[in-house]
């Protein structure tokens, strides 16, 4: 198979972008360039869109597409939606015939696409300046903790869209029946959850099938509380002894205790994502860890006057971690570097991530996003908590290193999942994490990232 | 045969056919119930049938695509791609088996060790050659998203299984029939077409049966070679639908989709079932 | 009787094998043989960029305790549907070819599951086994057997025997009707002949049918073999191997997760190449064995 001159390739883009190319090279700090115009910098031609249909569908993405073809003449914009798109991006990377711009979904490995130069690096046209602003770039309209995530060897491959925010969800009304409130600290959920299960309620489920739910919502939050979120990124940048280091222990601790004061629900060890969900919704349980996405994901299970909120994890009292930091995910969209007309690709992804557009994305799809001034306005209820969450957030953090590194993902699941069947202790837990970081740290073969 | 059975056969006989039909059964009544229904009471009757779980199904919801309009692929895809797997498939089968030559028994393996490699290794180099072979005329942007080469991948990923279930079959007719056919003068083409032919057909109905659930319920494949929604076939459409209960999650709308599916391969197995059976038991195979 | 080589014998079953091979070698075997190629490289399966390694996947397999790991489960799971389908079919492919009451409801009733698709037995058997509703729990409770309710597919002892059983309620009607072939094809005189002789159905059975399916037996042994290498959609739709610590980890699963997810493609070929390289091998031996048996 042949190697594919991408120096040419990128040269052209590049030659594409205008005069922006030089900024970044030779190292000259110059925020604003010029407005993206269109009259200032005609378009046209077509463009290649493949997008995950996931959740939120793609008609909002088609629908942004006809308007730019109306504001843009000659530009023909052909967008298709697949839940399993990444299976046929694959073999059109391969080829060296990917899309032009490409939302390929969690099934993905964006960072080995970045690793295999299929990805253009993004930087040069961060800095122009976006739709319908003039004062700023490109990349301080994106929340700037998110823009790390798509970051690799300094360079931006990856670009966020939609945002969600991991914590815990209540249920309001029987919260509000029985008077409890949600749990803010670890203390506050031993309590409440022994009321609870004398209620003959379990206090909290989860999604055993998949262990990650697990990480997002109990060992990694707590680990933070306890330890400061310099502990968590020793563990992301794989230091040796981060994995087992105190915070993860006591935090692995906790989830046994849970386990062994029966506050999990009964076999939810063995629940998919939609099991455990349908228990919360019915009542069977009171709590459950989950991201943003759980209201639209089981809208049309909601019984009748079913309200659900969303809180911070309970921080653990006495911990070093800042109480205000919440967890956020994205799923990013990229341009590939040997699809076609990238530059419309990048004015295209541009136009989406407007102020505008962004704000109504959040109102039609019910979501936050990464886009700074999105999220401002009007929001649904389930919404509102997350929002003020992220408003008030002091710093946040994402489980980037389970994207990094997929062979620790495996393993730690599986660890995950012994500890939650009670099948081996706190202690030979973090081991195995630990083994398993140093068996990536020491592979030569898995690129590593820096942490910031 | 003359054999009276025992009543005690009969046990096991009927615990088979309830625990055959039972999940049927209850496929076929949950695809009525909305999804809380489903999961608060998930062996009940449906309080009141929900037959928009179907509509929703077939027609798709909230801008979501439904089944409908892949129905006519597939019907037209298994029927071709059977039609000539068992042509292609018995013509090889039948050549191996009764035409001994060195080498025959090895690629009768080959032909039915096939089963066992992992389809999902071969669909990026298979993606490559069926994009990169371009016939003007017929194909001039490739073999992906074309019916042809669908059905061609499907002949050729068939075989394995059709050689291994027609050689049983193939094996079993005595060649003496065919000689005695020669000695009287016929050609090999006769033998083979009006002797041997009909008299594989039990063998040949098996694996038309089985090709036709097999290529109607078939994934992978598909999904590789297709991203025409307009060429899609009925897996596409139910694997949207499954991989959507993950972020819109609607049970009864998925059971009601497979029923869908389900459905046709199930006439069609009805429909052959009496000519499997009479397939099995006429002929000179009796002896 | 010395014979002349026909070449008009020769001639037609090149003919007639043909178009199959044609196909086969374009559309299988090429893309197989590039499969191979991928083996002997370190290849992301994201561009065409590929570093050859020579022999090195191969040799990371030798000593990989997790593949060892899943291909004991493989086994494992061949050897647990060998029992549940192999006698079962047998039983029930003589006991239908019999003269039996309702003998048409029972004859079209035992395929039936082979044409649900797997998505939707995978989706039917989570519900039965699902531990706070599910069919399985339910019916122990209600036969005072509430001690054995248990969460199936997350328990790493039951969940292997939990997925083989509905593979076996799937597959088993493909297994009768393949027997019954066989048990067709005996000619009636040979059972008249047994019977007029004086010996009682078992008898017949065992002595007379039995042997005379041994043919059958082998085929269906190699296919449950074939199939349990296979067994993968069943195992990540019921009970992803990352849920179950490990304990459904099977040789595709485990292929999968090094192809598809962690993006070491030679070596999930090298994988795939090993695996059918064992089945062809199995088949030709036992194939070999059966005659000289």
């Amino acid at each position: 198979m042949p190697l594919h001159d991408f120096s040419a390739q990128r040269r052209r883009v590049l030659k594409a972008l205008g005069g922006f190319a030089c900024l970044s090279a030779s190292g000259c700090v110059h925020p604003i360039a010029e407005e993206s115009d269109p009259r200032g910098q005609p378009r046209s031609g077509d463009l290649e869109v493949r997008l995950f249909l996931g959740g939120y569908g793609i008609d909002f993405y088609e629908s942004a597409a006809r308007e730019y073809e109306q504001a843009h003449p000659g530009v023909k914009i052909d967008i298709k939606g697949d839940p399993r798109i990444w299976d046929q991006l694959r073999p059109r990377f391969v080829s060296g015939e990917p899309p032009g711009l490409a939302f390929p979904g969690w099934g993905m490995d964006h960072y080995a696409l970045i690793y295999e130069r299929q990805a253009l690096p993004l930087d040069d046209a961060l800095l122009t300046t976006p739709y319908g602003k003039t004062r700023c770039t490109w990349r301080e309209t994106f929340l700037p903790e998110v823009m790390k995530m798509g970051e690799y060897e300094g360079q931006t491959y990856l670009l966020p869209h939609y945002l969600t925010l991991n914590g815990w969800w209540c249920n309001v009304n029987l919260f509000r029946e029985k008077g409890w409130k949600p749990p803010q600290s670890w203390n506050e959920f031993k309590a409440l959850a022994a009321q609870i299960k004398s209620a003959g309620i379990a206090p909290l489920t989860h999604q055993g099938k998949y262990p990650y739910y697990a990480f997002q919502g109990f060992l990694l939050p707590w680990a933070i509380s306890i330890g400061g979120i310099e502990a968590y990124r020793k563990a992301e940048a794989l230091e040796p002894g981060a994995w087992k280091a105190a915070p993860f222990l006591e935090s692995a601790r906790m989830i046994d205790e849970i386990r062994k004061a029966g506050w999990f629900q009964n076999g939810a060890n063995g629940m998919s994502h939609t099991e455990a969900q349908m228990e919360f919704l019915q009542g069977k349980a009171a709590m459950i860890p989950c991201g943003t996405w759980l209201e639209s994901e089981m809208k049309k299970q909601l019984p009748a006057g079913f309200k659900m909120e969303f809180f911070l994890p309970p921080r653990v009292d006495g911990g070093k971690g800042d109480p205000s930091i919440v967890q956020v995910g994205v799923e990013p969209w990229l341009v590939p570097s040997l699809g076609k007309n990238p530059a419309l690709a990048i004015d295209f992804f541009k136009y989406i991530t407007s102020e505008a557009k962004a704000r109504q994305f959040v109102r039609e799809k019910g979501t936050l996003t990464a886009i700074r001034s999105g999220n401002e306005g009007d929001l649904p209820d389930t919404l509102q908590a997350p929002a003020r969450a992220l408003r008030e957030a002091k710093a946040t953090w994402s489980t980037r290193y389970a994207q990094w590194y997929k062979p620790f993902e495996d393993a730690s699941g599986k660890a995950m999942a012994e500890l939650l069947q009670g099948s081996v202790t706190p202690e030979k837990f973090v081991e195995k994490l630990e083994a398993e970081a140093s068996r990536v740290r020491e592979d030569p073969n898995i690129p590593k990232h820096k942490v910031q | 045969m003359h054999r009276r059975l025992s009543t005690w056969s009969y046990v096991p006989l009927c615990g088979y056919a309830l625990i055959v039909l039972f999940p049927l059964v209850w496929l076929t009544y949950t695809s009525l119930k909305s999804t809380p229904e489903i999961f608060l009471g998930p062996w009940a009757l449906p309080r009141a049938p929900h037959w928009e779980n179907f509509v929703h199904a077939w027609q798709g919801s909230s801008g979501e695509p439904g089944l409908g309009p892949y129905f006519l692929n597939s019907v037209v895809i298994t029927g071709v791609s059977v039609v000539l797997i068992l042509m292609v498939g018995a013509a090889a089968t039948y050549s191996l088996t009764h035409y001994r030559f060195r080498g025959s028994e090895l690629i009768l393996n080959l032909f039915t060790s096939g089963m066992a490699f992992p389809i999902f290794l071969a669909a990026v180099p298979l993606f490559l050659l069926l994009n990169q072979t371009r016939i003007p005329g017929l194909a001039p942007k490739g073999f992906t998203n074309h019916p042809v080469g669908l059905v061609a991948v499907y002949v050729a990923y068939s075989l394995p299984f059709t050689v291994f279930v027609l050689s049983g079959f193939f094996r079993a007719l005595p060649r003496e029939l065919g000689e005695a056919a020669r000695v009287d003068g016929a050609g090999h083409f006769a033998v083979f077409h009006r002797v041997m032919m009909p008299l594989a057909r039990p063998g040949l109905i098996v694996a038309g049966v089985f090709n036709v659930i097999g290529i109607w319920n078939e994934y992978p494949l598909a999904l590789v070679l297709l991203s025409d929604r307009e060429r899609f076939t009925l897996p596409l459409g139910l694997a949207q639908i499954t991989q959507r209960q993950q972020y819109s999650v609607d049970f009864g709308s998925l059971f009601a989709a497979l029923l869908i599916v389900l459905l046709p391969a199930f006439a069609v197995y009805l429909a052959f079932q009496r000519q499997l059976r009479q397939g099995l038991t006429a002929g000179a195979l009796k002896g | 009787m010395t014979r002349r080589r026909d070449w008009n014998a020769v001639g037609f079953a090149a003919l007639l094998l043909t178009p199959g091979l044609l196909l086969y070698g374009l559309l299988v075997l090429w893309p197989m043989e590039q499969a191979f190629w991928v083996a002997l490289h370190r290849w992301r399966g994201l561009s065409g960029r590929m570093t050859f390694v020579g022999l090195e996947n191969f040799v990371a397999m030798a000593g990989d305790e997790k593949l060892r790991v899943a291909l004991g489960h493989n086994l494992q799971f061949f050897l647990l549907s060998l029992c549940l389908v192999l006698p079962a079919a047998i039983w029930f492919a003589n006991t239908l070819s019999g003269e039996i009451r309702g003998g048409e409801f029972f004859r079209a009733l035992y395929l039936f599951p082979n044409v649900v698709s797997i998505v939707a037995v995978s989706t039917l058997w989570m519900f039965i086994y699902n531990p706070n509703w599910g069919l399985l729990n339910a019916s122990l409770k209600a036969v005072g057997l509430g001690g054995a309710v248990t969460t199936w597919l997350a328990d790493p002892r039951t969940v292997l025997p939990a997925v083989c059983v509905s593979y076996a309620w799937y597959a088993l009607g493909f297994y009768i009707l393949l027997f019954r072939g066989g048990i067709q094809g005996i000619s009636t005189e040979i059972l008249e002949a047994a019977a007029v002789d004086g010996a009682t159905g078992s008898q017949v059975f065992a002595r007379v049918v039995l042997p005379l399916l041994a043919d059958f037996v082998r085929l269906s042994v190699i296919y449950l073999f074939i199939n349990a290498l296979n067994v993968f959609s069943l195992v990540w739709i019921m009970a992803p191997p990352s849920g179950t610590a490990g304990a459904t980890e099977v040789s595709l699963t485990f292929l999968f997760q090094k192809g598809f997810i962690e993006q070491q493609f030679g070596y999930a070929t090298a994988i795939g190449g090993v695996t059918f390289l064992l089945v062809l091998g199995l088949t030709s031996g036992v194939n070999r064995l059966w005659k000289v048996g």
